[in-house]
C-alpha cells in the first residue's frame, strides 16, 4: 500500500485510531473507576484532545498520547465506584444437562465471591489483571499503556492472583 | 525465582517444564486455574466504536463531512430492501471486473494475504473472491465456504457470503457457509452481522449461528484464539449428522454413503484431521455405527 500523509488531522487516520484504540482506552478507565459512562466520556475527552493537539503530535504517539491524557482525567475525577463486573449466565441451550442443581449453585456462589474479589483488588492490580485476562492484552503491551515495566506488569498480574485466592478462600 | 515470577509465566504460557516443577512445589496450581477459568466469565460493557465515533464527531462537530458511518435504521423492511440492493450493487460493482480469486480445494487449506495485509485462511472447499484495484476504496470479500480472518486495522472490512454480509474492524473471526448453515465466530473485537433483515453485533468469545432457517446466538466462551479447524480439529455442538459427514467429506476428499442412519440426529464431538481412520472412529463409534473405507476416496457409514 502506498505510503499516505498520516497526520492525524486527517479524519481518516483520525477515525483510524479511534477504531484501533477507544474500546482498548475505555476498558483501561472502566477496570479502574468501575463507571461505564465516566469511562466512555473519559475516552471521547482523550480524542477530543488529541484532534485538538493533532499537529503536534505524530501518528505513532497518538497512541501514548491518549494513554496518557485518559489516565490523567481518571486521576481528576473524584468520584470512582466499585468495579463490578458482569458474567455471562450460563446457558442452558436446550441440552441435557448433567450439573446437580446443587452444583449450578456452588458455582453461581464462586462466580459473586469472583466479583467481590476482583472489586477489591488494588486498582493497579485490577487494571492489569483485568486487561490480561479479560482483553487479552500480553504483558508488553499493559506494560506499555500504564508505562510501567514488563517485570511490574508480572508483579501486579500475579499479585492479583495471590489475593483473590486469598480472599476466595476467605469468605 | 520467585513465586511471583513463576505464577505470571505460567499464566502467560512461558513457563518451562522445569519452572512449572518448582512452582508445583509452592503452590496448588487447580486453585488459580478456576479462578482464571471463571475470570474468563466476565465481560467488559458492551462498547461499539462506531456509535461513540459518531456521537464524539455530533457533540463536538469535529467535521462538517458527513462520517462514513452507516446508521442502523430500525425500518426493519427497508433495512432488508436496502441490504439485498447492497449485496446485488456490490456484487455488480466489486466483482466483475478482473477479479482475484482464491480457492482451496477439497482436502486442502489455503493462507493468503489481501492488499492491506489482512490475513484469510481457507478452510477446505472454499473460495475467496476480492478485487485488487477496488481494495483501497473498499474492503470487501466474497465467500464461499469458510475462512478465519485477522483484519489488519483500519476501516471497514465486508465479508459477503450468500446468505449474509459481515462486517468488522480491524479483528478476527471465522465465517463458516455451508449449504443451509450460515455461522460467524468472533475471536477479538466485535463485527456486525445482518442476515436477511436482522443484524446483530456479536462481540469477542461469542457466535451467531443459522441452522435451515433457526438462528441461534451462543456464548462459546472460546478458548482458544483460533477456530478448531486451524488446529486440524473439527468440532460440533449439537449439529446435524448429515452436516458433520458434509464437513468430513471436504476435509478428507472422500465421498461418504450413509445406510441406516439418522441422518438428523444432533451430534456432538469433533473428529481430527491428520488421521482418516481415527477420524473416522470418533464421528461412528459414539453412535453405535461401523464404517468402511475403500480405496482411500469412498467412505460407507451403516448401522448393524
Amino acid at each position: 500500500m502506498p505510503q499516505i500523509n498520516n497526520s492525524v488531522c486527517e479524519e481518516h487516520n483520525f477515525n483510524r485510531l479511534f477504531r484501533t484504540y477507544s474500546k482498548s482506552i475505555r476498558n483501561f478507565i472502566f477496570y479502574k473507576c468501575g463507571n461505564e459512562n465516566e469511562a466512555n466520556d473519559i475516552t471521547q475527552e482523550a480524542f477530543i484532545k488529541l484532534w485538538t493537539n493533532c499537529k503536534n503530535v505524530p501518528f505513532e504517539k497518538a497512541k501514548s498520547f491518549l494513554y496518557t491524557v485518559a489516565n490523567n482525567a481518571f486521576l481528576n475525577t473524584v468520584a470512582h465506584q466499585k468495579v463490578v463486573l458482569k458474567y455471562a449466565e450460563k446457558q442452558p441451550k436446550n441440552k441435557a444437562s448433567n450439573e446437580t442443581p446443587q452444583f449450578i449453585l456452588e458455582e453461581q456462589e464462586y462466580m459473586m465471591k469472583l466479583q467481590t474479589a476482583i472489586a477489591n483488588l488494588t486498582e493497579a492490580q485490577r487494571t492489569a489483571f483485568l486487561l490480561n485476562r479479560i482483553d487479552g492484552k500480553k504483558y508488553k503491551e499493559i506494560a506499555e499503556m500504564l508505562n510501567i515495566s514488563v517485570k511490574a506488569v508480572e508483579k501486579r498480574i500475579s499479585g492479583a492472583l495471590i489475593s483473590l485466592r486469598k480472599e476466595i478462600e476467605n469468605i | 525465582m520467585n513465586k511471583e515470577h513463576l505464577l505470571a509465566k505460567w499464566l502467560s504460557g512461558e513457563i518451562t517444564p522445569d519452572e512449572l516443577q518448582a512452582l508445583k512445589q509452592l503452590e496448588d496450581l487447580s486453585v488459580y486455574e478456576k479462578i482464571i477459568a471463571k475470570t474468563a466469565l466476565f465481560q467488559s460493557p458492551l462498547y461499539n466504536e462506531d456509535v461513540q465515533l459518531e456521537s464524539l464527531k455530533k457533540k463536538t462537530g469535529l467535521t462538517n463531512k458527513q462520517p462514513k458511518i452507516k446508521k442502523i435504521k430500525p425500518w426493519k423492511a427497508i433495512a432488508g430492501i436496502a441490504a439485498t440492493i447492497a449485496v446485488i450493487l456490490t456484487t455488480v460493482l466489486f466483482f466483475n471486473e478482473s477479479n482475484t480469486v482464491v480457492i482451496a480445494e477439497k482436502g486442502k487449506k489455503e493462507t493468503f494475504n489481501l492488499p492491506d495485509h489482512s490475513i484469510v485462511k481457507l478452510n477446505a472447499s472454499s473460495k475467496a473472491e476480492y478485487s485488487k484495484k477496488q481494495w483501497n476504496k473498499r474492503r470487501a470479500l466474497k465467500l464461499d465456504g469458510e475462512a478465519f480472518f485477522e483484519v489488519a486495522h483500519g476501516e471497514k472490512f465486508d465479508v459477503i457470503t450468500k446468505d449474509g454480509i459481515v462486517s468488522v474492524v480491524g479483528t478476527q473471526f471465522n465465517v463458516k457457509n455451508r449449504e443451509n448453515f450460515y455461522e460467524i465466530k468472533c475471536f477479538e473485537g466485535i463485527v456486525r452481522v445482518q442476515y436477511n433483515d436482522l443484524t446483530k453485533l456479536i462481540t469477542k468469545g461469542k457466535s451467531f449461528l443459522v441452522i435451515n432457517g433457526i438462528v441461534t446466538e451462543n456464548e462459546d466462551h472460546l478458548l482458544s484464539n483460533q477456530p478448531d479447524w486451524l488446529q486440524n480439529r473439527s468440532k460440533f455442538s449439537s449439529i446435524p449428522y448429515q452436516m458433520v459427514l458434509k464437513e468430513f467429506e471436504r476435509i478428507f476428499n472422500v465421498t461418504i454413503s450413509a445406510n441406516n442412519v439418522d441422518l438428523n440426529y444432533h451430534f456432538t464431538g469433533e473428529f481430527n484431521h491428520n488421521d482418516i481412520n481415527k477420524a473416522l472412529k470418533t464421528i461412528t463409534l459414539p453412535l453405535q455405527l461401523q464404517y468402511k473405507l475403500k480405496d482411500d476416496k469412498t467412505v460407507v457409514i451403516y448401522a448393524d
